[in-house]
């Protein structure tokens, strides 16, 4: 921890240093200016509603994508049949770049939140979705068996049996999902909004303000790893009652 | 019958001017794990002589492989030293051959490319250490096999292999952790005699692990017995080598040799499972 | 006698029924949309399959396709080969020396778990919009996946091959040549794995966010004049293009395993 708090000084202090020379500062910007952009930001409240906008359209996102992504992946779990129907439409879904979507939705719906909660929600779903379809479906034959000799029915079996023992792993998609969910509204109002973090880092960029792009950066930077740290504590304080739940 | 066993304090006697090639002078290690600080070996104090062959016997976990590791100068030691001809042992001992319990032979070369890689960093020209390596390999019985990769091979053929690579660089010190626990009654017996011979040959210095007090009785000139960890020496025995110890060790002198071994065992299996 | 000609239709295979299941629903899906838009108002938005293909004809045809396919893909590969190189150097130092390690490794831990995509206008502020800001842009990204595999693959190499080296009297470069470089191979390819379609995922983000060509400027540019045929297959050329990157990634990983 001291150490990296070292490294960390010693960087900045290169850096504040370094953009000193020349005409780099424009470009690199310094750490002075980039912290008194962030004053500036939260004195004036002018980053507030870019946050908060961004924030919001993850969580819609997120909420749409572990909705829809734990359902399909019980659904695909529960009928194997099913699932290979689908599989090489859901590879070539996941395997294209999110990205692409923004400009059709923008030519659909137009410029505005819709699209970023569509591109939170897609950019979330697929780690919800094969995150919690591969514990959905490894889960151990004998608990599929109780379930049976229970002479419990197809849904029963699937919200009951299946859903439960794949706790922990879809606890472990869903944490993994709402970063994802984060960056991908940030992605979603780079290209296809006017609020939001995204929004900012784009336009502060396009009037070569490094010193914003930075301080927005900054800022993203400190929510992920929020989250990071947020979810990490989340899935150690849910996955101990859930493990020894699937245990029992 | 001339077998003479004695019960000495554990330092052994050396010819004067002339320095033991190895020795473990009040050696003691431990091992931290998770805060809590555990001793694997407690104040050895050892002498092994130019030409010895040396067995060490003790229970499972007490430290042998430990003690070969301080010799090879893997590890230092707590408290005391390791000296190597005289002088103390600072980093890995390059003048040893070690056959380690798992046999580390690196799955993408073939057998040969592993058998040469001593040789290979040690800048033996191409040529050579081809040639070395593969009369070694015909040694043990493996000429066959010299192209196969390691996985292709049985568990006793791939600690074959690891012991001719072992031996291909006629390092002086030999270091064998358990080397034939792998290997079936016959080709254990085969090995045996094959090592003795090179042993002889080349006037080796030999260090031996190994849980078979046959092998130990067979092989040895002296057998160093410890207890349980932290391993102190309980008996250092001199059983002086005589060529035709094979055939000659099944006798019932030996048979009671065997019984004191196994009763010291034993005993310190006994004050392990009451703890 | 009717259950002798009736029988064979009960013996199709099921890797033929699959095949049967899927090409129907993908048949099903483009006959919807294909036939829905004529009674709706919203036709000129998602085009038709039958435009969409005469489309992607029309561009294969006057190269113009090719060319921006050709753009990408030279960005994915030299963003590949220079992450890949740098990536892979400085995993194999930091995970050989372990203090660098000790202080490099936290930091990029953290630098990965930033959004990628959120650094592309820093990327044009400073490089400006050309194809060698796009490779420098999929370079960063892949370098993270190739530093980590020869980091962790350095530190997983085992005790007990160590000793050996260090009991032949290796020097350092011996190490790394003859064991940490080939121990790390089975990490690099799991790394080429996900950095294949990262770096594709790299290269048309940054186009669609700001370039000059490029598959992802073509979907944007069509997108713009509000061409939904152009946009649609546009974005159907790159599915089939991703898609066929991301099988051959996966292939590529799992036949060049050398140990079982
Ligand atoms: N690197 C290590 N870290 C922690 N503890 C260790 C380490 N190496 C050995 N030990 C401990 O030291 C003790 C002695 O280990 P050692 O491997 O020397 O035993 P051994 O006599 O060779 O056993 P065996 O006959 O089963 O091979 C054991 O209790 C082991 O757990
Ligand atoms: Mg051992």
């Amino acid at each position: 921890m001291f150490r990296h708090g070292f490294t960390l000084l010693f960087l900045l202090a290169a850096w504040q240093l370094g953009a000193g020379f020349g005409a780099t500062a424009y470009y690199l910007s310094t750490p002075v200016q980039v912290a008194d952009r962030l004053l500036e930001w939260s004195m004036s409240g002018y980053v507030w509603p870019h946050l908060l906008s961004t924030i919001e359209c993850s969580l819609a996102g997120f909420g749409v994508a572990a909705f829809v992504g734990t359902l399909f992946a019980l659904a695909m779990a529960s009928s194997p049949s099913f699932a290979r129907l689908l599989e090489p439409a859901l590879f070539a879904a996941f395997s294209t770049p999110k990205i692409v979507i923004a400009p059709l939705l923008i030519l659909w719906i137009g410029v505005g939140t819709l699209p970023v909660i569509a591109l939170s929600a897609l950019s979330s779903f697929f780690v919800i979705f094969y995150g919690s379809y591969g514990g959905l479906r490894d889960v151990s034959g004998s608990y599929i068996d109780t379930a049976a000799v229970l002479g419990a029915g197809y849904w029963t079996t699937a919200f009951q049996f299946r859903l439960p023992a794949a706790g922990p792993y879809i606890l472990a998609s869903l944490t993994q999902g709402l970063i994802y969910a984060f960056h991908g509204a940030i992605l979603g109002e780079m290209t296809a909004s006017d609020t939001g973090m995204g929004y900012l880092i784009v336009y502060s960029a396009t009037s070569m303000d490094a010193a914003s792009v930075l301080a927005a950066l900054a800022v993203i930077g400190a929510v992920t790893f929020g989250l990071l740290h947020l979810l990490a504590s989340a899935t150690r304080a849910l996955a101990a009652p859930l493990n020894a739940e699937a245990l029992a | 019958m001339n077998i003479q066993a004695s019960h000495s304090t554990g330092v052994f006697d050396v010819e004067p001017g002339r320095a033991p090639v190895l020795s473990f002078q009040g050696v003691s290690k431990s091992f931290s794990h998770e805060n809590r600080s555990t001793p694997a070996i407690e104040t050895i104090n050892l002498d092994i002589a130019r030409g010895e062959f040396v067995a060490f016997l003790g229970p499972s976990g007490c430290g042998k492989t430990t003690l070969l590791n301080l010799a090879a100068g893997l590890i230092k030691p707590d408290n005391g030293a390791v000296l190597r001809d005289g002088e103390p042992l600072r980093g890995p001992n390059t003048r040893v051959g070690y056959l380690t319990q798992s046999d580390a032979l690196l799955p993408w070369r073939t057998v040969i490319a592993n058998v040469t890689l001593p040789l290979e960093i040690r800048r033996i020209p191409r040529v050579e250490r081809q040639a070395r390596a593969m009369a070694m390999l015909e040694r043990v019985g493996l000429g066959a096999f010299a192209r196969h990769l390691p996985g292709q091979l049985s568990g006793g053929m791939r600690k074959r292999a690891a012991l001719a690579r072992t031996l291909v660089y006629d390092p002086k010190t030999l270091l064998l952790d358990e080397p034939f626990s792998a290997l079936d009654a016959q080709a254990r017996l085969a090995m045996q005699r094959q090592l003795r011979e090179l042993v002889d040959e080349l006037g080796l210095t030999v260090l031996l692990v190994t849980h078979d007090l046959n092998e130990a009785i067979a092989l040895a000139d002296r057998i160093v017995v410890f207890s349980k960890r932290p391993a102190r020496v309980l008996e250092d025995i001199d059983i002086r080598h005589d060529p035709s110890i094979l055939r000659q060790r099944r006798t019932s002198l030996d048979g009671s040799l065997h019984d004191r071994l196994w009763s010291l065992l034993e005993n310190e299996l006994e004050a392990g499972a009451l703890r | 006698m009717s259950a002798i000609v009736a029988s064979p239709s009960f013996h199709v295979s099921p890797s033929l029924r699959l095949g049967i299941g899927r090409f129907l629903l993908l048949a099903a899906v483009l006959a919807v949309w294909q036939f829905a838009p004529a009674y709706t108002l919203i036709d000129s938005l998602i085009s038709r399959p039958t435009l969409v293909a005469e489309r992607i004809f029309q561009w294969i045809a006057n190269g113009l396709l090719i060319r921006e396919s050709i753009a990408t893909l030279s960005s994915v590969i030299f963003g590949l080969f220079f992450g890949g190189v740098a990536g892979s150097f400085l995993g194999l130092v930091a995970g050989f020396w372990r203090p660098v390690g000790a202080i490099v490794e936290p930091w990029l831990t953290g630098l990965f778990a930033l959004p990628k995509s959120a650094f592309i206008p820093l990327f044009i502020l400073w490089f400006g919009i050309s194809g060698r800001q796009h490779v420098l842009f999929v370079a960063t990204v892949v370098f993270f996946f190739f530093f980590f595999a020869m980091f962790n693959g350095a530190r997983n190499v085992p005790a007990s091959w160590r000793n050996l080296l260090a009991l032949s009297g290796a020097n350092a470069f011996q190490s790394i040549r003859i064991l940490y470089i080939p121990a790390s191979f089975g990490w690099l390819l799991a790394a080429m794995r996900l950095a294949i379609p990262h770096a594709f995922v790299a290269a048309i983000s940054i186009e669609v966010i700001a370039s000059r060509d490029g598959l992802g400027h073509l979907v944007k540019t069509s997108s713009a004049v509000l061409d939904a045929t152009g946009t649609v297959a546009a974005v159907a050329w790159l599915v089939a293009l991703s898609t066929t990157l991301g099988a051959t990634s996966i292939k590529l990983a799992e036949s060049a395993r050398w140990n079982k």
